[in-house]
């Protein structure tokens, strides 16, 4: 037998086995799977009036109840300011103003303790005006337990345009329950 | 016979040599090894989100990391308290109506908590005590019934033996308490036991209240093995954990008109109590009440960062996310004192390394005859030298599988040192963390290919042996035979 192969055959089989023995899995995201989408929240064509995340902070927080559910048209775009843009367990997500700009962090030191910086607050606070955190209800009024993103087909970066109704919670989002979803074809607001 | 079987026979003919040299290989891949797993082990326990069981700790302003240490690990020292009625705002209705019946002055409304919307789990902690050397945490029954920790964040806390604490039984009124499995060891900690406990220090005040042990709960490899955990309303109840009543607002005139439990008054008599007069006590008033340390699960991860940031503007309260302060630490000040000791051991691992070339080709010359020979029998050049490479690859590969299984037995015996001191165990078999190595095959994001690090080292090792094995095989290859044949 050819002593090269005996060699080669020995080394790949030892690398197989560690490479089989150290596979810990994939690391992927999440990839939202067309067709599970119900029809309930799917909106075939885009409602009319719709408006930024900035816009509609700022007519609600106009009124004398701004935590008063009031019926809304949204356009965002989805990601966060910083954390968790879907809720792995529900329905829910953060959308982005599409206005909205991801500042420039290079150089900012990584000792920086932002939450303790008076203008790294203030920054922090003004780039959260511009999220609204958002909860996708079905037919029954109730939060679907299943990732939004799977639910509906759509990703981070995608722009959609949300109606339901939206308030300002306790905690200063703009919170929205929207129960009908439009999902722009590709390029749309992009 | 086999190239494989001629080079385990010359291995075998330098036996003594042959053992020093792989012995070499297998300390260094012992060190290597212990280092990434024994890292690998405390970095993913520490850094995965879910086995708290909790995304955020509300405490009082200060430092941050000082927080998480002291309520995560019980290391360090409490900050401040917070008030009561600020972790009142975490709870639902029923709940705030339930603690309202013991304040003194019940002046609230019937309502839910202002934050109780966002959170899913809300459980105060209470600290400053001690059992010997361990520390006492006041909390409630939630703590062991709703807290789920682990990688997937679905491990329950179990009890060895008993049960975990209640609020109040007639048995023992408010005082029951429930052990870690390593408190329960070092300290000879029984069921039913009677046990006091030190004020702010192992060598503090002893308290003359008395808690009863109920539960010994089961090794979790968490921190709460090293805690004993009392009842809150208990912890209450023990002298000097009261609020004194004059820093209650508009308490002054009305305190001598209150019958308050022994634990309000001021001063510290040390009497103790017996189990009649603890059963006699009733509730702390609400305005007495602090906590330490508030942790929080929120109703969604995408809920938090509003609520930490809310929380951290307002005066009362700082919010730390502790997987972040965690991981600060790690880059701070874990990870360059792993990057020396990683070093270390490489550099332990390359030296063996030339310890093999050095053996086999000190060899060589002893060699040269038996070389000779076989050549005369008609092996090739080739075949000589992928003998010697064959040597080099038994002698570094197989001294790493040894060194790879003398690495994962120091864990385990390391283990409950280790455990003891951070509260997370090792088992035997429990890998250093992958690395992606997508990227040797060009793939970029999503899908990728985790190997762990250990596993990373056969490779490396046959790489090793390649090289060192190189020159002296070259050397055989090289070999005169007529004048090897000659000698």
């Amino acid at each position: 037998m050819n002593v090269y192969q005996n060699c080669w055959s020995l080394g790949t089989m030892i690398t197989v086995l560690a490479l089989l023995l150290g596979c810990q899995g994939s690391l992927g995201t999440d990839t939202p799977q067309a067709g599970t989408t119900p029809p309930f929240t799917l909106l075939k064509e885009q409602p009319s009036e719709s408006r930024g995340v900035l816009e509609i902070r700022s007519e609600l927080e106009e009124r004398e109840t701004p935590d008063e559910w009031t019926e809304i048209v949204l356009v965002g775009r989805i990601g966060s300011i910083e954390g968790e843009i879907w809720d792995p367990n529900r329905a829910a997500f953060v959308v982005l103003d599409e206005s909205y700009v991801e500042p420039d962090q290079t150089h900012v030191s990584p000792q920086h303790d932002a939450d303790n910086c008076p203008f790294c607050r203030a920054n922090r606070k003004k780039a959260f005006a511009s999220s609204a955190l958002v909860e996708i209800l079905d037919a029954d009024g109730q939060i679907p337990a299943m990732h939004a993103g799977r639910l509906l087909g759509v990703d981070e970066g995608q722009t959609v345009v949300l109606q339901g109704r939206g308030r300002i919670d306790a905690l200063g989002n703009l919170a929205v329950r929207a129960t009908g979803v439009y999902v722009p074809k590709e390029g749309v607001g992009n | 016979m086999s190239l494989w079987r001629i080079a385990w026979r010359s291995i075998q003919q330098r036996a003594l040599a042959s053992s020093l040299t792989a012995f070499s290989m297998a300390l260094g891949v012992m060190l290597l090894v212990s280092v990434l797993s024994i890292h690998g082990v405390i970095e993913r326990s520490f850094q995965t989100n879910a086995s708290l069981g909790y995304n955020m700790i509300l405490g009082a302003k200060g430092g941050k990391l000082q927080l998480t240490l002291n309520t995560v690990y019980y290391l360090s020292q409490p900050i401040e308290n917070l008030p009561y009625d600020f972790y009142m705002e975490f709870l639902p209705r029923e709940r705030r109506d339930q603690e309202l019946e013991n304040a003194l002055f019940p002046t609230e409304s019937s309502r839910d908590g202002k934050y109780a919307a966002f959170v899913d789990l809300a459980i105060p902690v209470c600290l400053g005590d001690y059992f010997g050397h361990f520390r006492v945490v006041g909390t409630t029954p939630e703590m062991f019934e709703h807290l789920r920790f682990g990688p997937a964040g679905d491990r329950r806390y179990e009890f060895s033996k008993g049960r975990n604490f209640r609020v109040h039984t007639p048995e023992n009124g408010f005082f029951e308490a429930v052990v870690g499995a390593t408190v329960a060891r070092e300290m000879n900690v029984k069921l039913e036991d009677r046990i006091a406990t030190t004020h702010g220090d192992p060598e503090g005040f002893g308290h003359g209240e008395h808690f009863t042990v109920v539960g010994i709960l089961a090794p979790s490899g968490t921190p709460q093995d090293r805690a004993v955990f009392v009842n809150m309303e208990g912890f209450f109840l023990m002298e000097g954990h009261a609020k004194p009543l004059d820093q209650v607002p508009l308490s002054e005139t009305l305190d001598l008109e209150l019958e308050l439990p022994p634990s309000s008054q001021l001063g510290w008599s040390g009497d103790e109590l017996t189990r009649e007069e603890q059963l006699a006590l009733d509730p702390l008033p609400l305005e007495q009440r602090e906590v330490t340390a508030i942790l929080i699960r929120t109703i969604s991860p995408i809920v938090g960062p509003g609520l930490y940031n809310e929380i951290n503007e307002g005066p009362v309260a700082q919010a730390v996310m502790p997987v972040r302060e965690i991981y600060q630490l790690f880059q701070l000040f874990v990870r360059p004192a792993q990057m020396v000791l990683l070093l270390m051991s490489a550099l332990i691992c390359i030296v063996s390394g030339v310890s093999i070339l050095v053996s086999i080709y000190n060899s060589m010359s002893e060699r040269r005859h038996e070389i000779a020979v076989m050549r005369a029998l008609g092996a090739e050049r080739q075949t000589v030298m992928t003998v010697i490479l064959c040597e080099s690859m038994i002698l570094s590969v197989g001294g790493g599988m040894i060194g790879w299984v003398l690495g994962h037995a120091l864990n385990a015996s390391i283990s409950p040192l280790v455990e003891a001191r951070t509260g997370v165990s090792i088992g035997f078999f429990d890998f250093a963390p992958g690395v992606d190595i997508s990227w040797i095959w060009g793939a970029t994001g999503g899908n990728g290919l985790e190997v762990s690090t250990e596993l990373l080292l056969i490779p490396g090792l046959l790489l090793l042996a390649v090289l060192v094995g190189f020159f002296p095989a070259l050397t055989a290859y090289r070999a005169d035979v007529a004048a090897s044949l000659g000698q």
